[in-house]
């Protein structure tokens, strides 16, 4: 039912921005360096995290929750509490994960450039929080638009191999702070990260 | 006048023959021909590899971006010259890290995965095992890969893709920039292209290259740059480099040559009629080789232009030496014994001429008893071309030329009375003599320029940008492999999955940065027939899914694709065939060599840091053996030593003949002796210029060898008693070496390694021989 009315607002959106094109594209543009500006801004954060999954795997969506820290310019730490304790940590390049659920252990490090896929999947947050707008516009198509108070960013990924994975991802916020992710899978598959901020260091 | 008819007759109708045969013939420049035949298993391999291992089919394609704003267009570019030519069936394969291309072989790999991931047992698919399995898969869906996953998921609760990724994950991987393989600096979009075709089929390398260039013309931008290498793009390049080499160069020869003639001798006449031995020995030696090959190596071609040098000289040898005495008169005039042998002038010459051939190919027929196809083509060309050459000069050269005004030969007198005092160099060549041979003797092996680069037809420096690409695609150099051979491939592939337990603890010490090997594609039947025992029945299965998901978040119901697929890998069994038209298909291909008498499963290694710890790895596994590419080092050592026995035996024969034929053993000690000094001086100035010597100096010096035999010969036969070489004979050597050098220092100038080691062999050596000849060899010498 969210996912009908979400596409159908979508496609509104979509048709009044081929009408309006001409004028808004440029008007959008500017929106989006300001909002990347207000963004990169923020050289430190930390938020709560509250993840619902919506998968037809799933008997019921499945809810997790921890901290998301984010440190300019490319570190982003996730750590899940609750069901249980995950951590993913990506500095620049590197990817170390450890979970409790994983056999053997599970702790694994790896190198973001052998996973586009996955890179690109990672940066639709990291360069948003780091207001990095090449970087994300190199992965994604990026859409801006406004929303009642505040922001929403349609991210379509250009990577075929990605796009066959990801339909898009939505992240909405209000002013330099992203408040809710949504990642749209292409079988159907719906995650919603709620985002709570904790304390946001303002710029040194 | 029915005789001359019966000769022209006979000329016409065997040029036409030859030339038919000559035209119909392609031109190739497969390299492992002028490599030895391979004398055990370890070389064959070997040779395999270098004439038809995937890596001989494989080509680089580098598509550089001429500043960094344009690196999404490189991708771009990328991407669609991949289309192109993955639609293209010349092209076994094509990838440039588009996951999207590789649809194929990931759809393969998955497919297999139970028969191909090492953790299938039947503690897997337990209660337990399912159990763990589905742990893992929740603690992946709740991940932030999770949406990477979840495609795979329904059909793999136990995870075995990520199994089976991680255990193919190649050792070095290229970097990834917008979805497509680029170089370390991020600048140079990469592709791997192998043809379906041979890495010696140089014809359809050629047209493979430029479906490339093709391809790339239609997708590029100004601002982007193509590289292309790989070694059939090599092999078009040295086609190509031979050729026009050979063309250009036998035209500044021929044009040098006849320049000479024409000043000397003053005879257009005698130019034209020169050209006919000459031209038609060469066609006769390329027919010969076409039919005795099927098809004419490049480097062939080019050293069959070279007998334009050779062959000349005969044309030189009938119209001096058969000039009526006046010429000789006119040369020498102190001469006073010019009347007594003017009536064997013609005996003398016709004899001179058949020992020149006999001699000079009985250097050549050394050199096809060598075992080595290049050269025995080389030889076969010499031997006929000379053949053929005296033949026509012989017969059909005496009915066309007349005898020159005498005249035009006075202006050489003084070179001739010079050279004919040539004797009192004596002391000085015996000092050159003694130093070269100390010289030679002192540098022993070192001598000797083993390196296959060295005599690769290649030109110098084209592996440059061939290794740059190579290492940034991360690929294997290929210089170590481990042949893994069996009675069967499936007893190749079980002593192969034997090793790689030898091999791992290797990959953590850091002493190979990985190994790849085919068993890992295609495990050994016994292998693939415990993993499917390990696999339970559908029911069995759903039971144990249902129970293992019971407590989980996963739905059992979710998960019957798992269970289909479980069950359709019992009913499977993997062969090299199921890879087919991938580019698995093709490393496999090259990776599993199924011949008589012996299977071999190729193991191939990057990153090796400690060879000799894998060689200790690998020492005592039944059937492996530890290949150091490298070693065709050795390889081509053992060659250039049993060139240089057949070389030595030449010499022999060549003595023999002289001997045989003169009856005279002072003139053949004679001769011979100076043969021998002149390719001992050659050798040494060759050592002093080049720096070492290889294979193909060693070649030419036999091809040197039999050139100043002639000189020798024609000095040195003995004519009367202490009689000095008449002034002819002096003058015709005189201009056949000039004309010889001339053609041989055009050829030095070439680009290709061999043809330039030929011709600066053979220049220093013509010189070199006359010189040595008026001085030892010539009978009358005070």
């Amino acid at each position: 039912m969210m996912r009908s009315r979400l596409s159908r607002r979508d496609c509104l959106l979509s048709l009044a921005a081929i009408a309006l094109s001409p004028i808004t594209a440029h008007a959008a543009d500017d929106e989006l360096t300001k909002l990347f500006a207000e963004l990169g801004a923020k050289r430190e954060r930390q938020a709560k995290f509250v993840e619902r999954k919506f998968s037809a795997l799933l008997k019921a969506p499945v809810e997790s929750s921890g901290t998301l820290s984010f440190r300019a310019p490319d570190l982003l730490e996730r750590r899940t509490e609750t069901p249980q304790r995950e951590t993913v940590r990506i500095e620049g390049n590197t990817v170390s994960y450890e979970s409790a659920a994983m056999r053997g252990g599970g702790k694994r490090t790896f190198s973001l450039s052998d996973a586009p896929p996955l890179a690109a999947l990672i940066e639709s947050l990291r360069a948003t929080l780091a207001g990095d707008l090449p970087t994300l516009r190199r992965l994604y198509e990026v859409t801006w638009s406004a929303q009642k108070s505040g922001w929403q960013l349609t991210l379509v990924p250009r990577d075929r191999g990605v796009r066959d994975a990801v339909e898009k991802v939505i992240l909405r916020g209000v002013g330099g702070d992203v408040s809710a992710v949504e990642i749209v899978e292409t079988g159907g598959d719906l995650t919603l990260l709620q985002i709570t901020s904790l304390a946001a260091i303002p710029k040194k | 006048m029915r005789r001359h008819a019966l000769r022209w007759g006979a000329w016409v109708l065997g040029v036409l023959i030859c030339a038919v045969i000559v035209a119909r013939t392609p031109i190739n420049t497969d390299i492992t021909m002028f490599l030895p035949g391979p004398a055990t298993p370890e070389q064959a391999i070997l040779a395999e590899q270098l004439r038809d291992g995937v890596a001989a089919r494989v080509m680089l394609v580098g598509i550089e971006a001429s500043n960094a704003g344009q690196v999404t267009t490189a991708a771009n570019a990328s991407r669609q010259v991949a289309k192109t030519l993955r639609a293209d069936p010349q092209f076994a394969f094509v990838a440039n890290g588009d996951p999207a291309l590789l649809a194929s072989e990931r759809d393969r790999l998955f497919d297999a995965r139970y028969l191909l991931s090492e953790k299938v047992s039947p503690q897997r698919f337990s209660v337990e095992g399912l159990q763990a399995g589905a742990g893992e898969m929740e603690a992946l869906l709740r991940s932030s890969a999770a949406p990477l996953i979840r495609p795979f998921a329904a059909r793999d609760l136990t995870g075995e893709l990520l199994v089976v990724a991680d255990q193919l994950k190649p050792a070095r991987a290229p970097a990834t920039i917008d979805g497509v393989w680029f170089d370390g600096a991020g600048r140079t979009a990469l592709l791997l292209a192998a043809t379906r075709a041979a890495g010696f089929d140089v014809d359809a390398q050629a047209h493979a290259v430029a479906t490339i260039k093709a391809a790339f013309d239609s997708a590029g931008t100004s601002a982007l740059n193509l590289q292309l290498t790989g070694p059939g793009v090599f092999a078009v390049q040295s086609r190509a480099a031979i050729q026009s080499d050979a063309r250009r160069l036998s035209l500044i020869a021929a044009v040098a040559v006849g320049l000479l003639l024409l000043l000397v001798l003053r005879s257009l006449r005698f130019l034209v009629w020169a050209a006919l031995p000459t031209a038609t020995g060469a066609l006769a030696g390329l027919a010969m080789v076409a039919l005795a090959f099927g098809a004419i190596h490049g480097i062939t071609l080019g050293f069959g232009l070279t007998l334009i040098g050779e062959a000349v000289d005969y044309a030189i040898y009938v119209q001096v030496q058969r000039s009526s005495d006046d010429h000789n008169r006119t040369l020498w005039r102190e001469d006073k014994n010019a009347v007594l042998w003017r009536e064997d002038r013609n005996a003398v010459l016709w004899r001179g001429l058949w020992l020149a051939v006999l001699t000079s190919s009985a250097g050549f027929v050394a050199m096809m008893l060598s075992g080595f196809a290049g050269l025995v083509q080389l030889g076969l060309i010499s031997i006929v071309g000379i053949a053929v050459a005296a033949a026509v000069a012989r017969f059909c050269l005496p009915d066309v030329l007349r005898p020159l005004d005498s005249k035009r030969l006075a202006g050489l007198a003084p070179l001739a009375r010079t050279l004919s005092h040539a004797a009192r160099l004596r002391p000085v060549i015996w000092i050159a003599a003694v130093a070269a041979f100390a010289f030679l003797l002192v540098r022993g092996d070192r001598l000797w320029n083993d390196e296959l680069q060295a005599i690769s037809p290649l030109a110098r420096g084209s592996g440059e940008m061939d290794l740059r690409l190579r290492s940034s695609l991360g690929l294997s150099d290929l210089r170590f492999v481990i042949a893994v051979e069996g009675d069967t491939i499936n007893q190749a592939l079980e002593r192969a999955e034997a090793l790689h337990d030898r091999l791992r603890p290797l990959q953590q010490s850091k002493a190979i940065a990985g190994f790849d090997s085919p068993a890992a594609l295609v495990p050994s039947a016994a292998v693939q027939q415990a993993r499917r025992a390990a696999l339970p029945d559908e029911a069995t299965l759903r039971a144990r899914t249902a129970e293992a998901l019971s407590n989980s978040a996963l739905r059992a119901d979710a998960f019957e694709p798992f269970i289909a697929d479980v069950q359709r890998a019992r009913a499977t069994t993997i062969t090299p065939d199921y890879y087919a038209a991938t580019a698995l298909g093709q490393r496999l291909s090259a990776q599993l060599v199924e011949r008589k008498g012996a299977n071999v499963a190729l193991i191939t290694l990057t990153g090796v840091s400690d060879a000799a710890a894998v060689s200790a790895a690998v020492k005592g596994a039944a059937g492996a053996s530890f290949v150091d590419l490298a070693g065709v080092q050795s390889l081509v050592a053992d060659y250039r030593v049993r060139a240089a026995w057949a070389a030595l035996g030449g010499a022999l024969l060549i003595v023999l003949i002289l001997a045989v034929q003169l009856r005279n053993v002072a003139a053949t000690a004679r001769i011979s002796i100076a043969v021998a000094v002149s390719l001992a001086i050659t050798s040494a100035l060759l050592v002093l210029i080049e720096g070492s010597l290889t294979l193909f100096h060693l070649v030419a010096l036999l091809l040197a060898g039999g050139i100043g035999s002639n000189y020798a010969l024609f000095v040195g036969m003995p004519q009367q008693e202490q009689q000095s070489p008449a002034p002819t004979v002096v003058v015709s050597v005189v201009l056949a070496a000039a004309t010889t050098l001339i053609a041989f220092a055009a050829l030095a100038m070439s680009v290709t390694p061999v043809l330039h080691m030929i011709g600066i062999t053979v220049a220093i050596g013509a010189p070199v021989a006359l010189i040595v000849s008026m001085a030892i060899a010539a009978p009358g010498a005070r």
